[in-house]
């Protein structure tokens, strides 16, 4: 086989171009002519040293290119084979910095989509705050409603509700939330005082529990169940209040503090409406901290939450409307407030508050757990 | 596409694609691609490495494993268009692993003779010239140093600056350790022939 030309600048020797080279390098130790020409001579013969041999060039192209054929990527039919190695050097490094640029960006771009889909599909409902208040609250003391038909497990939906100016109160959709646990009557040791006016007069010397003195149930709790609000937003509320999204973030916290920052009654469904003020107590008259108190709407599917701060104080803005307030704490008993001084162990003894324009403050006592079945045992 | 003269004569051809653009072709699975860099740098890498080893055998096995390993290696090429000194490198290598490997086998490498020295055999006018025996094989009297950069200038076809890059050193350097190669194998290149005239004629 007759070898390829050798391309431009190959080795064919450069006779002059290697005599200068020589001249430029021999010339500190003073060569003469005769002698570079003598080296170049040199130089020639070894250049023209013989190459492969023609046959067993032949046979080493024809097995160097099956062994390619068998190695080598084999492009698909029209369309030849491309290996990222051999665009590899144009792209860099400007060109490898903007891809791996581009990536990034594109990683953050998917992530911000991402975030918003899940807001849109998902967004902060009082479902996932109250929810979060349950799980804080612990256990089967938590504050649990039912949704209007009583006794159905609590179901905390998701549903997309717009934003309420108010955070730290959840609406509690159910205003027909049965209370329930209870197979007893509502007099008992709790003891409740609800009265409008900026003080508080206190758990010590609570008056004994009016059965039934103001209490209007608008739902019956099912015996032997626990009370199991619906959570659910406003969007479905009966009533044609509208969909209302509520602030979830405060309910999980003794926000008491935080609420003090914001007295002014806020307007809510055409109104203006002052807050609920008061404390949860135990029988000593020891405020219970971190205890769930929640304001239940009659009408509609709404509820407010709020936990108590370290007095066993709580704030809740609900909006206009008559409410029934409902209290929890681990260790203690859940009570319904009945009245001024007055507390029921269902709901159907629970009294309504009539969030106006003018402050309400109520005081919840609840017993200790496990001591009023020893109570009213005869 | 074939950029091969009429004639096979040995000149340079503007059209021919370069070493880069092949080595592309062959990356993309043309087999005969390969063949061509083959063709194009044979001679070269049998040049220097007949030069170093003074055995016309072992630099044709070591030609063959030198552009088996290229092939193997080929993705690994950064700059395609210097395929000829990667190749050299491969070869070198190659070469001083054989040259382990014979020395772990406690056997002498044995005197280069006039016989395994390669020769034209199809240029019978070749083997009148006296000289350029004589060159290849004082060559293996330099040093290991001068012996690399003349095979790398004069037998691989390299460039001063390729082969200092191969050599490690200065291109200045490359030039002044190739004068003094070329120096110190003309004298043994004179000191042969003189010896040979010397000799009383049967």
């Amino acid at each position: 086989m007759t070898p390829e030309p050798r391309p431009p600048g190959d080795s064919v020797l450069d006779r002059e171009g290697l005599r200068r080279l020589l001249e430029r390098a021999g010339r500190a130790e003073g060569a003469r002519a005769a002698d570079l020409d003598a080296l170049v001579d040199v130089a020639q013969a070894l250049a023209e040293t013989p190459g492969l041999p023609p046959r067993r060039r032949a046979e080493m192209r024809a097995g160097l290119e099956a062994r390619a054929a068998q190695r080598l990527p084999t492009p698909p039919t029209g369309q030849p084979a491309r290996s990222w190695r051999a665009f590899w050097p144009a792209l860099e490094p400007r060109g490898a910095a903007l891809l791996v640029l581009l990536l990034g960006a594109l990683v953050l771009l998917g992530a911000w989509l991402w975030r918003e889909s899940r807001d849109a599909a998902a967004p902060p409902s009082p479902a996932r705050g109250a929810a979060t208040a349950l799980r804080d609250v612990g256990g089967p003391r938590a504050v649990q409603g039912s949704g209007g038909t009583g006794g159905r497990p609590a179901d905390i939906s998701s549903r997309a509700a717009p934003p309420t100016s108010e955070p730290g109160v959840a609406a509690l959709p159910g205003g027909r939330a049965a209370a329930s646990g209870a197979t007893a009557s509502a007099a008992d040791d709790a003891r409740v005082r609800a009265e409008p006016g900026p003080e508080d007069a206190g758990a010590a010397g609570v008056p004994r529990p009016q059965p039934g003195a103001t209490a209007a149930s608008s739902g019956r709790a099912p015996e032997g169940a626990r009370p199991s609000p619906t959570l659910r937003t406003g969007s479905d509320a009966p009533g044609g209040a509208g969909p209302r999204r509520v602030a979830t973030e405060d309910v999980a916290v003794s926000a008491a503090g935080r609420d003090e920052a914001r007295e002014t009654p806020r307007p809510s469904d055409g109104g203006r409406a002052a807050p609920i003020r008061g404390r949860v107590i135990d029988e000593r008259g020891r405020g219970i901290a971190g205890a769930l108190v929640t304001a239940y709407r009659d009408g509609d599917e709404r509820f407010y939450v709020q936990r108590t701060d370290q007095d066993g104080a709580f704030v809740l803005r609900p909006a206009l409307g008559r409410y029934r307030l409902h209290a929890s704490a681990s260790g203690f008993e859940p009570r319904w407030w009945a009245g001024p001084g007055a507390v029921s162990e269902a709901r159907g003894g629970a009294a309504e508050l009539d969030v106006g324009t003018a402050p309400l403050r109520a005081t919840l006592v609840l017993p200790a757990a496990g001591q009023d079945d020893g109570e009213r045992s005869p | 596409m074939d950029d091969r003269q009429p004639g096979g004569k040995d000149a340079p051809d503007e059209r021919a694609p370069t070493d880069g653009a092949l080595v592309r072709r062959v990356l993309r699975g043309d087999p005969e691609a390969f063949g061509r860099l083959f063709e194009r740098h044979a001679d070269a890498c049998y040049r220097f490495l007949s030069l170093r080893t003074g055995d016309a055998a072992r630099a044709e096995d070591l030609v063959q494993d030198a552009f088996e390993r290229a092939l193997d290696r080929l993705p690994e090429l950064r700059q395609p268009e210097r395929f000829r000194a990667w190749l050299m490198q491969i070869a070198r290598s190659l070469l001083a692993r054989d040259w382990e490997r014979r020395a772990r086998q406690a056997a002498a490498e044995p005197p280069v003779s006039a016989d395994a020295l390669p020769s034209r055999t199809e240029d019978p006018e070749r083997l009148a010239e006296p000289r350029l025996r004589l060159a290849a094989l004082r060559l293996q009297e330099l040093s290991e140093r001068e012996q690399r950069v003349l095979a790398l200038r004069f037998g691989a076809g390299l460039s001063t600056r390729e082969a200092a890059e191969l050599l490690g050193c200065s291109e200045s350097a490359a030039r002044q350790l190739q004068y003094r190669a070329l120096t110190r194998l003309r004298a043994l290149v004179d000191e042969s022939a003189e010896g040979d005239d010397e000799e009383p004629a049967p």
